[in-house]
């Protein structure tokens, strides 16, 4: 590839000679080759996981752990506008085959419109002493401030998170709450599958994401001893550590990630669970998918902007643990700053800064990131798919750019809003994603 | 530039657009008439009965080796396994206090950033996370759970009452009992007499390798994910201690 590039390479430095060189350009060059290494990082950040999960054993010290001292925990289903999934939802947390008599569910209705504070409350008629309502009938928007109001319903120190949309299997409970017996354990995290996944291309390009996300992303950043996230549902924290952070940040649009960088700022551990798998509900329709994008880049932006320096700064954080935080809560900048290149380089072309574009990033950085930082994310995912045994459907791989290529614009206007967010007083609108389930009566 | 030129161009741009748009023809076609697409199934451990602690019994002799065990009573090596060889609640004992730098962690518990030393006869009416290695000298009790980065070393006749867990290696030494679980991320060494778990309340006792000088009671369920060996006894010296000394 490089001795490709030589001859263009040499042809530039020719040219750059004859051209006038100004401060602005070599500036511009100079920003253009801040982003390449950027973009680099994460290629080759992608290229590592994937490898390590490929070639490297599988890391869940927990394993083989079945019979223990099981504590008091407290289920928490969100659940907003939710009467098309809610009784499906506590039916299988009923059937679940962690002790009951530590087991306490409690329904977190958000200022539903719908019919579900009628169906829950009928769920706690028949369940007294399992399940309880809290419905919530005012108050900011958002996940994050519905659960930090229910938290005082909280039983014993352990709180386990499902949106309502999730059906959880019988031993799924217990699979959550092992790591918590470990007391340096501050959240846990299972493994989120689409069970709509044949609906459309969408649906299924989107199962091809979320095992790119946990089976090697998620599991990766375990075995390497780096910082898996706690993802919001199917998972679980510790109330004391919770408390001991501050509570859920209710003006945060992912909580989850808001919670798990704190949990890492103040030295507790997030540990993720392969095995922990659950099966959730996916988008059908781009501008639900798209919207759902926009609000995760945006939350993500968000933590970045306020927990970025304390994670960068934090006495309790080993390097790998620091290194990997800061790398996840700078994913959703890839897009935008991938249009910024591209703006930099057509800026630098009309502008004559050719010329200094090959003295400040010469064309083996381009090559190089186009070999390493292209083909990382399709190899990232292909790993992941033959991982979970699914050769078949890799094919669909090459669809992927669309969805990229879908999210760039999204994915900037989140960047956007985050910095009004951080820098405006703006109250946050939650955009719920759609529900597609039909509903089931209990 | 020759006539050709635009040719070459035309050539050069049709390969490309056939070598990007190729990938795209097995895509359309698993698209358009899927192979693959059926539900990524749950794990079967998730959907079955968690398993049950039985009554039975499971004795290993010395020179056994073994990966899982599940019993209400697992005995690994020969001999007896003393009634009580560990200190006991309400003995005469010191009252732990955390060093300086220690910050309090959960509800009732305390995280040390360095290497951390218990000495004999202490109690310690809390959880500990310690990021270094953990020794603490027997006899001791320990109301809460144990978490170290490194090694963790029980000596003889120590209590816990919590759970047990180190991203290093383990030692119990002789005389320990247990309540909760026991996991190592590496080597797990039990010395004799050591007890882990109750009748009542079975637990899990895991580790890459675990290494049982027997005799050695657990109740509840063995894992050594990659060996597990009841060692062949020592010959037993005559001036060792009853403790020492499986009964």
């Amino acid at each position: 590839m490089l001795a490709l590039l030589g001859p263009v390479s040499s042809l530039a430095q020719a040219s750059s000679s004859a051209l006038p060189t100004n401060t602005g350009t070599l500036w511009l060059s100079g920003l253009l080759a801040l982003l390449m290494v950027f973009m680099l990082l994460y290629g080759i950040r992608q290229i590592v996981f994937a490898w390590q999960r490929m070639a490297g054993p599988e890391r869940y010290p927990y394993a083989g752990v079945s019979q223990a001292p099981w504590p008091q925990i407290t289920v928490f289903v969100a659940a907003h506008n939710e009467e098309a999934v809610i009784a499906q939802n506590l039916q299988a947390l009923l059937r679940s085959n962690y002790p009951a008599e530590r087991m306490h569910i409690v329904v977190v209705n958000d200022r539903s419109q719908d019919r579900t504070g009628a169906i829950v409350d009928e769920w706690v008629q028949r369940y007294p002493q399992r399940i309880e309502a809290f419905h919530r009938r005012q108050g900011k928007a958002g996940k994050a401030a519905a659960l930090q109001d229910a938290m005082g319903r909280a039983r014993g120190d352990i709180v386990l998170i499902f949106d309502a949309d999730y059906t959880p299997a019988p031993g799924l409970l217990r699979a959550l709450v092992v790591p918590f017996l470990d007391p340096e354990v501050g959240a846990v995290m299972g493994r989120v599958v689409p069970r709509n996944s044949a609906t459309n291309l969408l649906t299924r390009l989107l199962e091809l994401e979320r095992s790119a996300g946990y089976q090697v992303d998620q599991q990766a950043r375990m075995n390497l001893r780096g910082a898996p996230q706690y993802g919001g549902t199917v998972g679980g924290v510790r109330l004391s550590a919770l408390r001991s952070v501050g509570g859920w940040n209710d003006d945060m649009l992912a909580e989850d990630t808001d919670i798990t960088i704190r949990l890492l700022v103040a030295g507790w551990k997030t540990v993720y669970n392969n095995q922990a798998a659950c099966h959730e509900e996916v988008p059908q329709e781009w501008p639900v998918r798209l919207r759902q994008v926009q609000r995760w880049a945006r939350g993500h932006h968000q933590v970045m902007l306020r927990q970025g320096l304390a994670l960068l700064s934090s006495r309790h954080v080993s390097w790998r643990e620091r290194m990997d935080g800061l790398m996840l809560l700078g994913i959703f900048l890839n897009q935008p700053l991938m249009l910024l290149g591209w703006l930099l380089v057509l800026t630098l072309y009309y502008e004559r800064g050719l010329d200094t574009l090959t003295h400040w990033m010469p064309a083996a950085l381009l090559g190089l990131h186009s070999l390493v930082g292209g083909f990382a994310v399709f190899m990232h995912t292909a790993f992941a798919v033959l991982l979970d045994g699914h050769r078949q459907r890799l094919r669909l791989l090459p669809f992927q750019a669309l969805g990229f290529l879908a999210s760039l614009p999204v994915m900037t206007g989140a960047l956007v809003s985050a910095v009004r967010d951080q820098f405006g007083q703006r109250e946050l609108v939650w955009a719920k994603t759609r529900r597609y389930a039909q509903q089931v009566n209990p | 530039m020759t006539e050709l030129t635009p040719l070459w161009s035309l050539l050069l741009l049709l390969t490309c657009a056939v070598l990007l748009a190729l990938p795209f023809y097995p895509a359309w076609s698993e698209w358009r008439r899927p192979r693959d697409q059926q539900t990524w199934p749950l794990p079967p451990q998730l959907l079955q009965d968690p398993e049950a602690a039985t009554h039975t019994s499971v004795r290993l002799a010395p020179g056994a080796q073994f990966e899982r065990l599940q019993a209400g009573h697992i005995v690994l090596g020969t001999g007896t396994v003393p009634a009580s060889a560990s200190v006991v609640p309400g003995e005469a004992l010191h009252r732990w206090q955390p060093p300086p730098g220690a910050r309090p962690w959960g509800v009732r518990g305390w995280h040390i950033g360095h290497a951390l030393d218990i000495a004999q006869a202490e109690h310690v009416p809390h959880s500990l996370v310690v990021r270094g290695p953990l020794q603490v000298h027997g006899p001791a009790w320990i109301e809460g759970d144990i978490k170290t980065r490194d090694q963790l070393r029980l000596g003889p006749g120590c209590r816990v009452q919590g759970n047990l867990f180190s991203d290093g290696d383990i030692r119990l030494g002789p005389g320990c009992r247990v309540s909760g679980l026991v996991m190592a991320e590496g080597r797990l060494q039990l010395a004799p007499g050591v007890v882990i778990g109750s009748p009542q309340q079975p637990v899990s006792v895991c580790a890459d390798v675990i290494e049982a000088e027997g005799p050695v009671l657990i109740h509840g369920s063995v894992h050594a994910r990659i060996r597990g060996e009841v060692l062949t006894p020592a010959p037993v010296s005559p001036t060792s201690s009853p403790k020492d000394t499986p009964t």
